[in-house]
């Protein structure tokens, strides 16, 4: 009779445990052994045409927004099918730093996203740059459009496709006399009556800094401790949707938010109006650019959906119905005297513009000091 | 189709002779694999989490892999964090022993019905739910506790004024236990469905009156259930991450809320990871101090074989 090597229940598990181990490792191991790929070349020969092209937007009225404005005429105009990706501009960033380091196809051909997050994938070297013998409308545009230059960033990674502004939006029935002066939003009869994005962008410390005396990064207490103040009067921080939501329900009759929200508000019934205090207003950016890793062909005609998007033609109607002002010089906007849609020189004298390097750079901070006067 | 069956068994039994003899008893841990697959795919996470916790943070490229222990630093050293582990580790208890203590009257109620039309119903209505997510069941609550919402509306008719309800604390507990709830019925009632009815006959027949009868004898028999339903809506509790964010509002945050923040709002992956770990381990040793101290819930049915 054979003698059976006695395996129990605890030894199974330990060798079990140790393979999940050895497993564990293996898989750490590869994925730090990754190489990055080589970069993608783009040729001026017209490449076939592929049958869609993906573009990640906004969901909602932005999505819609740019499917009037860039797409339809993209379409008309090259036969090729334009396909949303809504996921969060932040998230798709998290998906690209695994597949793009890796080789791999980025789930999007061309990425609308914020101008710090552009910035940022472009330093990765997440985008293909752009030519204006591919993108002619480039040479069409304001001086804003052209990326901030730094260590990374040459020519044009990306574009900045319009501005827009962290304006105050409130509620008439609520708020009877539009606020002059941001200090206004301090008293205690707004308590528990503002609303802010969730990590304060927009308002801390831009706003607040400039209220509190204080320079952005060098001295930022003031501004801090002006947060700090404001706390009681904030009855929630959210996103874009959220803020919206706030306006038309009521949750925050006053809110540091994009004009953008507030039109929406509008369309959904909501009286709701905005205003640019005296002490000005944050301006920033969104921005377009063309992924890295994609096949020739996608890569070329990715090229020409921005070219489209840039164009006079197509910046009049995305950014009419964003209701942000457009970067190309011959587009025509139908709300360029509201300061809360910068697009002369006065206007631009209240806006509160801090460089892309520098929120780069601090932006990590600034959220998790936001998120500790919060909590 | 019967003819299917025998078919499979025969290609089982014409396998089992090419495995060694030697093996025979151990064919049953062959069995485990699934879960040490899925056990395995959990670890591999964890490595990764574990890895980015102890790197560099860097504002250009996310994360240097330079060893460092500054995110734990970080986050075990700033009041700030401390308040929203507190307070994850706070409200998930409140939520989990509020869902209990409805769960189990409802699940007592459900098991002990004698009109099996009223048990029906009570099952369906447990059940739909599940079929809804999170996300949409939470979002009912913010119409529900919102400024204008049904809530406030009472509130106005009877003091006067509107319920202030929505993004507090307050309403992060009524939508984590409304979420919760259906899970610890779940976990509840096999476990009264395991007591004899006699055992409470026996009871109120020595004089003991029905609520007697539950604290003295269905309650402590149902401590296996109990304990799982602990168990489970409390680390799903501490995981929440919709309920805090739609009904807290940025005011009363969680763990997962500030994790998502660190890592989508500022890619801050370091800090995020080592936030991940601190809240497992936190989490992890609640429950292990829990089935330490009163038990296993209901593994004690295998334990001794019942």
């Amino acid at each position: 009779m054979m003698t059976q090597e006695k395996v129990g229940r605890r030894g199974y598990l330990k060798y079990a445990g140790a393979g999940i181990v050895v497993v564990a490792v293996a898989g750490a191991g590869a994925y730090y052994a990754t190489r990055p790929a080589e970069q993608t070349t783009v040729t001026s020969t017209i490449p076939p045409k592929p049958d869609r092209l993906i573009v990640r937007a906004w969901g909602g009225g932005w999505q819609d927004a740019l499917a009037e404005g860039v797409s339809k005429p993209f379409t008309e105009k090259y036969g090729i099918k334009v396909e949303y990706d809504n996921t969060e501009d932040n998230i798709l960033q998290a998906k690209m730093r695994e597949l793009i380091p890796a080789g791999k196809e980025p789930p999007v051909d061309v990425n609308w996203t914020t101008t710090t997050n552009a910035f940022r994938e472009a330093i990765w070297g997440f985008a293909t740059p752009m030519s204006e013998e591919l993108v002619p409308s480039l040479t069409e545009l304001h001086d804003a459009a052209k990326p901030e230059t730094m260590e990374g960033i040459v020519g044009w990674p990306f574009v900045n496709a319009y501005t827009y502004t962290y304006a105050l939006a409130y509620r008439t029935d609520i708020v009877k006399e539009p606020p002059e002066s941001w200090m206004d939003i301090w008293d205690s009869k707004w308590s528990k009556s503002i609303g802010m994005y969730d990590d304060g962008i927009g308002f801390a410390p831009d706003v607040t800094t400039k209220l509190g005396g204080g320079s952005i990064p060098d001295n930022m207490e003031p501004g801090w401790e002006l947060l700090r103040q404001l706390k009681p009067n904030i009855s929630f921080t959210g996103e874009d949707p959220d803020l919206t939501t706030g306006l038309v329900e009521g949750h925050a009759p006053i809110e540091c938010t994009i004009p953008t929200n507030a039109i929406e508000a509008q369309r959904q019934g909501a009286p709701v109006a905005w205003t640019v205090p005296k002490e000005g207003v944050s301006m920033q950016n969104d921005a377009l650019y063309v992924s890295k890793n994609l096949p020739e062909s996608r890569t070329y005609w990715a090229m020409k959906y921005v070219d489209v998007a840039m164009s006079a033609e197509g910046q009049t109607v995305w950014c009419e119905y964003l209701g942000c002002p457009p970067m190309n010089k011959n587009a025509t906007f139908s709300r360029k005297d509201d300061p809360a849609f910068p697009t002369t020189a006065a206007h631009y004298e209240k806006m509160i513009i801090i460089p892309y390097s520098t929120r780069v750079e601090n932006e990590k901070d600034w959220f998790a000091r936001f998120e500790e006067i919060m909590a | 189709m019967a003819s299917i069956e025998w078919k499979a068994i025969d290609l089982l039994l014409f396998l089992k002779k090419f495995i060694p003899k030697t093996f025979y008893g151990k064919i049953a841990y062959f069995l485990l694999l699934p879960g040490i697959v899925t056990v395995g795919f959990l670890a591999v996470g964890l490595v990764y989490l574990g890895s980015y916790s102890i790197f560099k943070f860097d504002p250009y490229h996310m994360v240097v892999y330079t060893l460092t222990s500054e995110n734990y630093v970080l986050l075990l050293t700033n009041p700030a964090y401390l308040t929203i582990f507190v307070r994850t580790l706070k409200i998930s208890l409140i939520a989990s022993a509020s869902s209990i203590v409805l769960g189990f009257f409802y699940a007592y109620f459900t098991v002990r019905t004698r009109s099996s039309i009223l048990q029906k119903i009570l099952l369906t209505s447990l059940f739909v739910p599940f079929f809804t997510g999170d996300v949409i069941r939470v979002y009912g609550w913010l119409i529900v506790l919102g400024k204008n919402g049904f809530v406030s509306y009472v509130s106005k008719m009877i003091w006067g004024h509107g319920a202030e309800l929505i993004f507090t604390e307050t309403a992060v507990v009524i939508g984590l236990t409304q979420v919760l709830l259906p899970l610890a019925v779940l976990m509840i009632a096999p476990a009264i469905t395991a007591i004899r009815r006699d055992l409470e006959f026996a009871a109120m027949n020595l004089g003991a009156n029905e609520f007697r009868t539950l604290v003295y004898v269905v309650v402590p028999l149902s401590k296996p259930g109990l304990i799982a339903a602990f168990v489970t809506t409390f680390t799903i509790g501490v995981t929440a991450f919709a309920e805090p964010d739609i009904l807290g509002g940025g005011r009363a945050d969680f763990a997962a809320n500030v994790v998502f923040k660190f890592m989508f709002n500022a890619g801050a992956y370091p800090q995020a990871a080592a936030f991940c770990i601190l809240i497992t381990l936190v989490a992890s040793l609640v429950v292990f101090v829990v089935l330490k101290r009163i038990g296993l819930g209901t593994m004690m049915y295998t334990r001794t074989g019942r």
